[in-house]
């Protein structure tokens, strides 16, 4: 088996693996512990006290778990037919998983959340040992015994023997410190055995089925909202989902699919019928399965993605959960969207903000036409529906500053025929007015809200300049502020024949009344990511 | 024109100085053996800019490391993930030796350091190795493992000694008792107990050098066959003192290691202002050394200058010197050679080599035929 073949069946393994289970999902029929012990059973053995060696030690994710079974048919040729696979991972996951707690810090690499710059403050050489190949995070959602991340360290270094010779490994004695330093520090960091764990283990799983009401918002589609179903099939903690999603701009989506949960928790689902393709939402549940938070993304694409909340419907429950626009200008009138559930009664938008007119209203939306006194006072007021509070109206006089977000960005050349698609990088204009100091850029800073914007680049740097990476590195559609990367491979145009990476300034201008207000960001444009497992 | 033709001559008489001790034996020219992937095992004629024969390497590929005989056509090379040595003899496109480095449950891979004995008899080949158990991986420790070359085609290591981690490259010196590896450090290895008999400090400088911040100093290239000198190029910071608070500079440096007296000289060469993977001294002038990445750089090691350099028609990690020390050529990477003139840098010629396959981080290795 070559290496390609080795990252394109891992690819395809942990795809079909990571739809959760796509709509034919199968109930796990077999008892996990048997699975277990047919397929696992004969390279680990049974340890005093019952557990297999080796899995017993070890606490992981659902997409932990998920990465492991893959590795061991890709590496060692176990063979797990998807539907033990799955079982294995639901089992594993509830039984040796992490509590909310543990995974709160890290969570960004479960979402898959693109641009995040990681802050591993637990210890200054981990991103370095370790931090320079994957993610911290990956990492850091395990937990082992000092024992269990010393063996880690041998099969690190046994399945890719040049670790020690990068950059950051042959600077120092790689294999001793692993094996010593960090291989303690992980087990005092990341223990096997939690009080965090043990108490999570107590907690009863919620059921999810019912209605959910909920709203999101992601750069390059703007905000949302909807309602989702959840119905508990044969499966333990499976459900069929479906959900109808409204945009800003009046259009309508329907998606259907499955969900799960694991370690009572964790939250995922891959949903079918969306125009860009199949998505997926992963995210939590609070402990008692009534309110919902996380990133839905595109599956084929999931650097395109949004964060949503959700709250259970339910007689007696009201709460408000967005605001649509979140702002008002002082002096102007607008219609205002207060999206949540069980709304009723009457609207406050705080001083200075009156409702002139009540447009619609529903328990999950409430529309009213709203003006702001040309003296209002600049800042955020807390939105109120009969009583209900949630959501924040916030009032400005004039948008001082701009600032992209993310203020650094990345996105992957790719395509030209490779096995690997380019990755965008989508931005949002957020407006900012510059608080009580009159001064944009300071602590008192007031966040109005992301608003549209002209997209445009120029580049970063004389580098950038004399490389002409504005004309090679990819094109910015200059309304939405999503970056398409140019073709992957050596580009014979450029110098050195060098690819059409980048180092690009973006610039989003706001138009406040009248008056441009721009800001700027970075992005760059590298290469592709070969190896994307679940956890990066 | 004139100083054209005057150093040609000059260049003609060093060649036959050199040429006077093989009486009688026609001058020999220079050829580069290369591969590219998958597993295509090249030999190029430099004077005719042409490849004189073209082979399949056994196995999957793709190299990391190769070792010409001294004393035959055969060419050692990885294959199979780097788990593998196959011997082929570039005339015949025969395979005459082949080694699986794994034994048993203990896999072993080479990580770039391979070399050959003077008289062309034994192999050496350094080893990262694993123990492979039902639920755990075990580490052992790193080993050259010798063959016979002559073993054929289910060679098994005569003899084995442990070295340190992280040597990725090695070169037997001239008087044929001594492997030197570089790695962390650069060590002079006695071949025939494997003890290591002399240490140049690198990564552990700290004592000689404690001005200096660690060094980086990877040296994957073993292109010493023009000059018996073995150059390791290093990177470091430097500091105003040995309390390493203000960095004055960051150089680039060479450890070089004389093969004819086991004798080495560490010293920075310049500021670094560019990245240099490989540098070769220019055997008609050993004062004048070139460094080569995404630009050919030609340095005055006497003078501590740069005396030139280019950008490259895109990168290179290898670079040679022709016999003559008229030419230097550089290769790995992608899929060709360039040829630049020694002096002006000027460029001369580029030798694509067929296939399109690229030739990696695979060191290019020089002989004369």
């Amino acid at each position: 088996m070559t290496l390609t073949l080795s990252v394109r069946s891992f690819l395809v393994a942990a795809t079909a693996a990571g739809a959760w289970a796509g709509l034919a999902s199968p109930s796990f029929a077999e008892d996990p512990e048997a699975i277990l012990e047919a397929r696992c059973g004969a390279c680990h053995s049974e340890e005093e006290g019952g557990g297999l060696s080796r899995i017993y030690h070890q606490r992981k994710t659902p997409e932990g778990w998920l990465m492991t079974i893959v590795r061991m048919g890709i590496m060692h040729g176990v063979e797990v037919p998807p539907d033990e696979r799955r079982a294995l991972v639901k089992y594993l996951a509830d039984s040796q998983g992490l509590a909310p707690s543990e995974t709160e810090k890290y969570r960004y690499a479960l979402e898959r959340r693109p641009n995040v710059i990681e802050s591993l403050d637990f210890d200054e050489d981990y991103p370095y040992m370790c931090g320079r190949c994957h993610s911290g995070a990956r990492g850091a959602l395990q937990r082992r015994t000092t024992e269990e991340w010393r063996l880690h360290v041998h099969f690190h270094l046994g399945q890719w023997p040049t670790t020690e010779y990068q950059f950051f490994g042959r600077d120092r004695e790689w294999f001793k410190i692993a094996t010593t330093e960090t291989a303690e520090m992980l087990g005092k960091q990341f223990p096997f055995e939690t009080a965090a764990w043990s108490d999570w283990q107590a907690h009863e799983d919620p059921d999810l089925s019912g209605t959910w009401r909920f709203v999101g918002h992601g750069a390059a589609m703007g905000s949302y909202e909807g309602t989702a179903d959840l119905k508990a099939t044969d499966g333990e903690d499976q459900y069929a989902m479906s959900l109808t999603a409204r945009y800003a701009d009046g259009t309508e989506e329907v998606l259907v699919g499955s969900a799960i949960l694991y370690t009572g928790y964790e939250f995922r689902a891959r949903l079918s019928g969306g125009e860009g393709g199949d998505m997926l939402m992963i995210g939590t549940v609070d402990e008692n399965g009534n309110m919902g938070s996380g990133r839905a993304m595109l599956a084929d694409a999931d650097e395109i993605g949004s964060d949503y909340q959700a709250v259970r419907v339910a007689s007696g429950t009201a709460a408000v959960l967005a605001v649509e626009p979140p702002f008002l200008k002082a002096g102007s009138k607008g219609t205002i969207s207060i999206y949540g559930t069980g709304l009723s009664g009457d609207v406050s938008l705080g001083d200075g903000v009156t409702v002139v007119e009540v447009v619609s209203s529903e328990p999950g939306t409430v529309t009213v036409v709203a003006e702001a006194g040309a003296d209002a006072m600049e800042g955020p007021r807390t939105v109120s529906v009969g009583g209900t509070d949630g959501g924040a109206l916030t009032v400005y006089q004039n948008v001082d500053q701009v600032r992209v977000e993310p203020a650094f960005g990345i996105a992957r050349v790719g395509g030209a025929g490779g096995p690997i698609d380019r990755v965008k990088a989508t931005f949002e204009a957020v407006a900012y007015a510059a608080g009580a100091d009159g001064e944009a850029g300071t602590e008192d800073d007031l966040r109005i809200g992301p608003m549209d914007a002209a997209w445009a680049l120029k580049p970063f740097d004389e580098v950038a300049a004399e490389l002409d990476d504005t004309k090679f590195a990819g094109t910015m559609d200059p309304k939405l502020g999503v970056f398409t990367p140019a073709a992957a491979g050596l580009n014979p145009e450029r110098p050195f024949s060098t690819n059409n990476a980048g180092n690009l300034t973006v610039v989003g201008t706001v138009d406040d009344g009248g008056t441009a207000v721009s800001g700027e960001g970075q992005l760059i444009v590298t290469v592709q990511r070969w190896n994307d497992p679940p956890i990066r | 024109m004139t100083t054209r033709l005057g150093s040609l001559l000059a260049g003609a008489a060093m060649v036959i100085g050199v040429g006077a001790a093989t009486v009688g034996v026609a001058q020999a020219k220079d050829f580069i053996i290369t591969a590219t992937k998958p597993n295509n095992l090249f030999v190029v004629d430099m004077a005719e800019r042409k490849v004189v024969s073209e082979c399949q390497i056994l196995g999957r590929g793709s190299p990391i490391s190769m070792a010409p005989s001294p004393t035959s056509n055969v060419v050692f090379v990885s294959t199979n993930g780097w788990g593998e040595v196959s011997g082929v003899d570039t005339d015949t496109c025969e395979e005459v030796f082949h080694a699986d480095l794994s034994e048993g449950n203990i896999r072993a891979r080479n990580i770039a350091a391979m070399t050959i004995s003077r008289d062309g008899k034994e192999l050496y080949v350094q080893q990262t190795r694993v123990e492979l158990l039902p639920d755990r991986y075990n580490i052992l420790p790193h080993r050259i493992a010798v063959y016979d070359t002559d073993a054929g085609l289910d060679a098994t290591p005569k003899r084995t000694f442990e070295v340190p981690r992280g040597i990725s490259i090695m070169t037997p010196s001239v008087d044929g008792k001594y492997l030197w590896a570089g790695g962390h450090d650069a060590y002079q290895i006695e071949i025939a107990t494997g003890k290591i008999v002399n240490t140049v400090p690198i990564l552990n400088w700290e004592r000689d050098r404690p001005t200096y911040g660690k060094p980086d100093a990877l040296a994957f290239w073993p292109l010493y066959e023009q000059t018996e000198v073995m150059v390791l190029p290093y990177f470091a910071p430097k500091f105003a003192s040995e309390k390493q608070e203000e960095m004055v500079d960051f150089v680039v440096g060479t450890t070089r290691i004389d093969l004819t007296d086991n004798t080495w000289v560490q010293e920075d060469l310049t500021s670094a202002d560019v990245l240099i993977f490989s540098m070769s001294l220019n055997p008609s002038n050993t004062d004048i050394i070139y460094g080569v990445y995404t630009q050919l750089s030609k340095y005055n090691v006497a003078t501590k200058e740069l005396e030139k350099r280019i950008d490259l028609d895109h990168t290179f990690y290898s670079v040679n010197v022709s016999s003559d020390g008229k030419e230097v050529y550089v290769g790995s990477t992608n899929d060709d050679i360039g040829v630049y003139d020694a002096e002006t840098l000027e460029k001369l010629a580029i030798i694509k080599l067929p296939g399109g396959g690229d030739q990696g981080a695979l060191g290019f290795r020089m002989v004369q035929r």
